[in-house]
């Protein structure tokens, strides 16, 4: 017996039995020998062990060596043990090694589960991919999506100026030649009544061209071209349509010294915004106030402030005015005039140069709004010497004979307004269609043309081409007049041949005039030519 | 008189909660960290079903993965099986349908319940009705469980062992 007593004790050691199973059923399923418990003390093998039970079917009719696999079971403490086993069939013995679990077995859970871990980071880390890919994709149909409506935006906001610019055209043209009492004097009461109407239709304008400047702004599609120019010029050119709205309120308007400085911005939206603030400093002053306008250049920096002696803002107003549609004085004494965007719009000009916008106000005693605008490095780094008032226009004078202007336009009110507003001066020929048009200058060379962009039978565009294709009307200005007015209409119509653009409504006779003498002055000289030549 | 014994094999791919399931269900417990099993683990509850008293020897077999795979020696004996998926990964549906035709091709058919497991991440799921109506409507039964808060975890174990009863009747 000595010797089975060493082996078992050896086995021990490595935390493994054997175990023989003799015929007489020494070891059988459900019950080890006794002294499998002097080993194993906690392990419960037997009927309370289904895996060995299961394993066992197998052990003894199957191949020469049977592995069992791993288990864990519960031992007789409650707790858990994990265990191997081989079913060995050699020289005719039958051996069963039953091996308990240890450390080893421990260190190769840990490296199983960190494999299997590293697995799971690894898919979730796919399925973030995925997220994220998948977030792209919605945000790119997204951003389709704001696109095409942005599309959609621009084309319902050119299609809205389009069709309210072209009867606007008649309304402010058609009440300025009334007011002018070209047709008839007309007396106070009425002279009243036009006065609203004109004011109404000007101001549905600026509704129109705010609301168009602030969709431009709001899509980044507002484009500025800086340019250096006097100060002196582009306030003089603001305050001459300030002063007509100053006089009607009896506001005195005060100019500072404004002399010698230079302006860096672009020209027109520069203008703009001295005429949203004067304009706005004229609407909030009281009768025989004062609106004074001052500037002044330090370091670089240009800063203009537009003070007036108006209602002022509360302060907790002080910054919503800046936001589109807020009114100042929404109350029973607010004064609700205006569309609303006029200095949200010129902030953001403000911005848009760089520069920013302050107001300074007190309630009862007036405001004083401050904008600065840097004067760009890329601009000359002196101020260049102011240029001389520039000279008005040359008077024009009547040439010998009466110039033939024709009026291409298919809406019957648009076209009695260009002749109502031409004929006391000029020949006025009026056509409805592109066909009807040509058909004309054929039998009557016209000195200059008045082209509607969007008439039935063709578009302006293609006139103009055919026009320039005629021998007899090569040479002859045409301009665009247009109630396209989005952003780039201009450019594109001065670029494809017209010498001139106006864009409808054409507030009054003289804006027309200033549009048409100067290339009439051209034709006229270049005949005055060719009678002396010949 | 000795209860009803019935060996019930738990079987999904690795990391989809077949341990916590038990350990839910027999402990009343849940461990947020995971540990995976090797080999099996083997586990027992008593429970009286209908005033019948049964003895299920659970089976939790090694998640699936490239290494382990299932032994059909270890579903000999089986009454049941509960087919467990992670609702977060869709990967480990496909894998509970592979393992029930695998299982039905080696021991015949049985009663056996999907877990859709994870019911606590629903807001992370993949697995969502429209991959799941089919089986339900081939005849499956399927159920949302959750380890972590315990939801639909004792009835799950209560379905099937009345569909074991059932299949002794």
């Amino acid at each position: 017996m000595n010797e089975p007593t060493i082996a078992l004790e050896a086995l021990t050691a490595l935390d493994i039995v054997v175990l023989e199973a003799k015929d007489d059923g020494l070891f059988v399923v459900g019950r080890p020998p006794a002294w499998f418990h002097q080993v194993f003390a906690d392990v419960d093998l037997g009927g309370a062990s289904p895996y060995m039970d299961n394993f066992l079917l197998d052990a003894w009719s199957g191949p020469l060596r049977l592995y069992s696999g791993v288990w864990t079971q519960r031992d007789r403490n409650g707790g858990e043990c994990s265990l191997e086993a081989w079913a060995v069939q050699l020289a005719g013995r039958r051996l069963l090694l039953i091996h308990r679990l240890g450390e080893e077995f421990e260190m190769r859970q840990a490296a199983l589960q960190q494999a299997r871990e590293a697995r799971l980071s690894y898919e979730r880390l796919g399925k973030v991919t995925r997220g994220l890919a998948d977030d792209k994709l919605r945000l790119e149909m997204r951003n389709r999506e704001v696109e095409r409506i942005n599309q959609l935006k621009n084309e319902f906001l050119a299609s809205m100026s389009h069709e309210l610019r072209t009867p606007l055209n008649a309304i402010i043209g058609f009440s300025s030649l009334l007011a002018e009492e070209s047709a008839g004097p007309l007396n106070g009461e009425q002279r009243s009544y036009v006065a609203h109407v004109a004011r109404a239709s000007r101001h549905l304008l600026d509704l129109i061209n705010d609301i168009l400047d602030l969709s431009k702004i709001e899509a980044g599609r507002m484009e500025i071209s800086p340019e250096v120019f006097p100060l002196a010029e582009a306030l003089e050119e603001v305050l001459a349509t300030i002063r007509p709205l100053a006089r009607d309120k009896n506001i005195k308007v005060v100019r500072g010294d404004s002399s010698g400085r230079q302006v860096w911005a672009d020209r027109i939206r520069f203008k703009q915004i001295l005429y949203n603030l004067l304009s706005n400093a004229i609407k909030f002053t009281p009768s025989k106030g004062e609106v004074r306008i001052d500037a002044a250049m330090k370091d670089n920096q240009l800063t203009v402030a537009v003070t007036d002696t108006g209602i002022g803002i509360p302060r907790e107003e002080q910054e919503a005015i800046f936001e589109k549609f807020h009114q100042v004085g929404n109350g029973p004494k607010g004064i609700r005039e205006g569309t609303g965007l006029g200095l949200a719009i010129t902030k953001r000009l403000v911005e848009q140069h760089g520069g920013e916008i302050r107001v300074y106000s007190e309630p009862g005693l007036g405001s004083r709004f401050v904008f600065t605008l840097p004067y760009s490095a890329g601009s000359p780094a002196q101020p260049a010497p102011e240029l001389p008032e520039s000279a008005p226009p040359p008077k024009f004078t009547a040439p010998e004979r009466r110039m033939r202007i024709a009026i291409v336009e298919d809406n019957p009110a648009s076209r009695a307004l260009f002749e109502a507003m031409l004929k006391p001066s000029y020949e006025v020929a009026c056509y409805e269609t592109g066909a009807a048009a040509l058909a004309g200058f054929g039998r009557e060379r016209p000195d200059l043309v008045l082209l509607d962009i969007a008439l039935p039978d063709m578009n302006g565009l293609d006139l103009l081409r055919l026009i320039r294709a005629e021998p007899s009307t090569r040479l002859s200005p045409v301009v665009a007049v247009s109630a396209h007015a989005m952003s780039g209409d201009r450019e594109r119509f001065l670029t494809a041949g017209f010498n001139q653009y106006l864009s409808k409504p054409i507030a009054d006779r003289a804006t027309l005039l200033r549009a048409i003498e100067p290339l009439l002055r051209v034709v006229e000289d270049a005949s005055g030519r060719g009678r002396a030549a010949s | 008189m000795s209860p009803i014994q019935k060996k019930v094999c738990m079987a999904g791919s690795f990391g989809v909660g077949k341990t916590s399931l038990v350990r839910r269900y027999v402990e009343s417990m849940f461990d947020e960290r995971y540990h995976t099993t090797v080999g099996v683990k083997i586990d027992k509850k008593q429970v009286t079903v209908d005033g019948k008293a049964m003895t299920m020897v659970l089976w939790d077999l090694a998640g699936e993965d490239g290494v382990a795979v299932l032994r059909p020696s270890h579903l000999r004996g089986a009454s049941g099986v509960i087919l467990v998926a992670d609702g977060c990964r869709a990967g480990t549906l496909d894998n509970a349908i592979s393992l029930e035709q695998r299982i039905t091709a080696e021991i015949g058919s049985l009663p056996f319940i999907l877990a859709l497991n994870k019911l606590d991440l629903a807001a992370e799921w993949e697995i969502h009705a429209a991959a799941v109506e089919p089986l339900v409507r081939s005849g499956w039964t399927c159920t949302r469980t959750s380890a972590k808060s315990g939801a639909g975890v004792d009835e799950m174990f209560l379905t099937l062992a009345r569909k074991m009863l059932g299949q002794d009747q």
